[in-house]
Parts: structure tokens; sequence; C-alpha cells
């Protein structure tokens, strides 16, 4: 990497999820984006098995061909993981702990947690506060084999990944960005996603998501109730200030007359893509339709691309 | 929202930070020498500039020193010899002055010339001697004042006298 760079970072999004690919080409201009692509593709039958990815070489294939395709060779890639296959926990440590330390008692504590857990993990962790008394950390773990074959199989398509995020992070920044929201220390948030296929239940503060739950696109109001039951039951002493709604405007009706809907603030957003300039390489008609399942992989190629 | 990246980042961040400080270390060096090497330059720079005055400064008094006319130097030391020559005839007339007027029984036993100024010690048998010989003396052009200062009688009854006499100028 030269010293002094000029260069406009461009960040490729890429989501391997619901037998589909999702790829997300944007560049990062002074104050927005530019969506210079964005791809949704069928993933044919036996590459994922269970919701993981089984076979890495033809999926390799696969991103190689769209790569070639769309001459990506050698761009920065976040890739998304599912929150099903990340493990998210906060903990308080000691103030005085080092890097290393924190890893090791980070390790220590899902090993506890998880007593059949025997694999290799890869992890990160964020410091939230820190005094005196202690640090609390917030950390993200998964298995290191699956992430590391998941990176190798990007990279061997011809992308240097740089992030690996986990999708209902990027989904929840890309909304904050599209609603152009941000919560207050103290404040809670809700966001339900709405697509054909799932509906997801995002709970969160300012710093880290508190609660989440995805269900099948059946009977949504008594699933959303279970669920936001579910958090309340969770999370009793935290009052929900502000909702944030993404589907069909009859659901968001419902939940708008649901005794259990006390935020104050509540929005439905209609257009998720309006904040982003949109490319003239980008189908308009393309991204109306599509627009739900690609906010995710929009959100982890909003990511800041490291340096390094 | 915090960003976690489950990327295993951090050897690759210190890595780059490692790099980071190295380049940084190494332009550093380099401008450091750059520098050094712009200032050795320019001071040798400098220096040639001023070898090359100093040269042509020893070139302009050479050559001021083969252009310039003995003549003016014989001149002036000429002149001076002759000055000084004039100065030792008039001495010399002042001095056949002082012996050629002398009273006969009157010696002059020291003379002192300074400043233009004669200071004359001498003996006589009488003041009267020594009085002619003072007007003998005024009466020859040369002096603008002659004057006893001091007179002493000595044994046997010489006196001894200390006469004072101011050239002309």
């Amino acid at each position: 990497m030269p010293f002094f760079s000029l260069k406009t970072s461009c960040c490729i999004g890429l989501e391997v999820q619901a037998h589909e690919i999702r790829f997300i080409q944007l560049k990062k201009l002074k104050r927005t984006y530019r969506l210079e692509q964005a791809i949704r593709e069928q993933i044919p039958a036996g590459i994922l098995l269970e919701g993981k990815i089984s076979d890495w070489q033809r999926l390799s294939s696969m991103m190689a061909e769209w790569v070639r395709l769309l001459n990506w060779q050698g761009l920065q890639a976040a890739i998304l993981l599912p929150s099903s296959l990340v493990r998210m926990q906060q903990i308080q440590v000691s103030a005085a702990l080092k890097d290393q330390a924190i890893e090791n008692e980070i390790e220590a504590q899902v090993r506890r947690d998880l007593p059949g857990m025997h694999e290799a993990l890869s992890m990160d962790y964020t410091v939230l506060s820190r005094d005196a008394n202690g640090a609390d950390i917030f950390f993200s773990v998964t298995r290191q084999d699956y992430l590391a074959k998941y990176i190798d199989c990007v990279n061997a398509a011809g992308l240097r990944v740089k992030i690996a995020d986990i999708d209902i992070y990027a989904l929840t920044r890309f909304m904050q960005a599209a609603l152009s929201l941000s919560l207050q220390q103290g404040e809670i948030g809700a966001m339900t996603f709405v697509t054909k296929e799932m509906t997801r239940l995002i709970i969160f503060n300012r710093d880290v998501i508190i609660f989440h739950h995805d269900w099948n696109a059946t009977d949504f109001l008594t699933q959303w109730r279970a669920a936001m039951q579910l958090a309340m039951s969770t999370f009793a002493t935290q009052v929900i200030q502000h909702f944030y709604y993404y589907g069909p405007s009859a659901y968001f009706d419902m939940i708008m007359n649901d005794a259990l809907m006390t935020a104050a603030h509540t929005e439905h957003c209609t257009k998720l893509f309006d904040f982003l300039q949109i490319g003239s390489m980008v189908d308009a008609a393309f991204m109306t339709e599509n627009a739900p399942y690609l906010a995710a992989v929009c959100g982890a190629a909003m990511r800041e691309v490291p340096k390094w | 929202m915090v960003a976690l990246n489950l990327f295993p980042w951090r050897p690759y961040a210190r890595a780059y930070e490692r790099k980071r400080f190295i380049e940084t270390c190494a332009i550093s060096l380099c401008l450091a020498i750059l520098l050094n090497m712009f200032i050795h330059l320019f001071l040798i720079k400098q220096r040639n500039e001023a070898a090359k005055r100093m040269t042509h400064l020893q070139q302009l008094v050479q050559a001021g020193q083969t252009t310039m006319p003995p003549e003016t130097v014989n001149i002036d030391v000429t002149s001076f010899m002759q000055e000084v020559h004039h100065e030792q005839i008039a001495m010399q007339q002042q001095l056949q002055i002082f012996s050629q007027n002398l009273a006969p029984d009157l010696c002059l036993t020291e003379i002192n010339y300074l400043d233009h100024q004669w200071k004359m010690t001498g003996i006589a048998h009488s003041l009267v001697s020594i009085n002619s010989t003072i007007n003998q003396w005024n009466k020859r052009k040369g002096f603008s004042k002659i004057a006893l200062q001091q007179l002493q009688m000595q044994n046997q009854g010489v006196l001894q006298f200390h006469v004072y006499a101011q050239k002309d100028e």
C-alpha cells in the first residue's frame, strides 16, 4: 500500500444466505456513497447445506465468474456472517487487562458457556467503557474453521477480504444511515424488518444490539408479539423509545394498534436506497424489487475500509 | 454502533503500523539526508565563491603592486629625505650661530634640541659675557625667542647658565 493514497475507497459487500449470493459495490464519496453494482443470484443446489456453505470450491468458482465479469480483481471485500453462526456477548473484565489477556478471558468465557465447544475460535471485541472498577467488553466469536474457509473462498475468487461483519449489525448500520437515526446514551430502539421470506426484530441501544429474533413470514402479528414479549421479559427494565419499521404497510398498521407498541417515536421506512447515489450501472427497477434483500450486504459494504 | 470485525485483523493492523512507522522513519531520514546534502552543497558553493573572490582580490592586489608607479614611493622618500636634509642644514646653521658668537670667556658645555627648542648649558667668568652672547644670538635671524633660564655661581667665581632658545616656525 502506498504511503499516501489518493484513491477513492471502494468496497464490495458479499453475503451468502438463503440459497443466494448477494454483491454490492459501493464507492465512498465525500459525504455519501455511490452504489456501483448490485447483484443477487441464486446459488445452485448443493453449495449450501442447512444454511451453511458446504461446497467451497463451487462457490468460489461462481464468485470468480462475477469478479472476472465485473473486473473486481483485488478489490477489498466485506463478507457477512449470519448471526446464527456468531455468538455475541457483553462481559466485564479487569480494566488492567491487555489485548491478549482480554482474548484469553473471552475464550474462557465461551468455553465455560459452551462446554462442548473445542474448536478454534475467531473473535473480535470492543471496549464499551472502562473505569477503575473494570472494562465493559462486547465480543463476538465464531468458528475459526468456517470463517477461514469462507475468507479463503472469497480470496480465491479474486477479492481481498478485510472485514467479516455480522448480518444484523450490517442491517442496523444500513437502516441507521437510511433513516439518519442515531440514539443517545441510554436510549433503546427497536427495528422490525419484513421481507417476503423472513421477519427480523432487532432491539439495540447506542452501542450494541441487545436482542434479535428472526422468524418466517407467517402469522406476522402473533410472531411479532411473541418476539416482543420475549425481548421485554429479557430486558424488563429497559423501555423502547424509538421504533423503526420496514415492510408492508398493513403489518405496520397492525403493530401501531397493538398494545405492546409503546415507543414514543415511530417511523415507517419505505425507501431504503434513497440516501445513496445510484450509479449508472444499477437498474432502478431491480433495486426497487430487491432492496430489502440487499440492505444488509450494503451495510457491510458501508464499513470503513481499513488501511492495512 | 460498534463495528466488530471477525476477520483476524489485529496482526495485520500491527504489521501495517510497524510498516508505517518504518516508512515514516525512512522518509524522515531521507529528508534529513537531503536537507543535509543541500546545506552541504550550499556551503560548498559559498566557499567556492568566497575562494573565487579571494583569488580575484589577490590578483587585483598583485596587479596593483605591479602597475603602481615606483616614482610615487620614491617621490615621497625623496621629499622626506630632502626635508631631513634641510633640517640638518638648518641645525648646522644654528649651531654655527651659537658657536660663532660666543664671548671669549664663555664656554657651552651641553646643547640639546627637541621640538624646535634649543637648551644650552654653559659656563662663563662674568654675567657680562653671558649677556653679550645672548644679545649676539638675538641679533641673528632664526630664533623667535632666546632667554636666560637659570644662573648659578660655581666654584672660583665661575657662573653656570642655562639658556632657552625657540626656533622660528
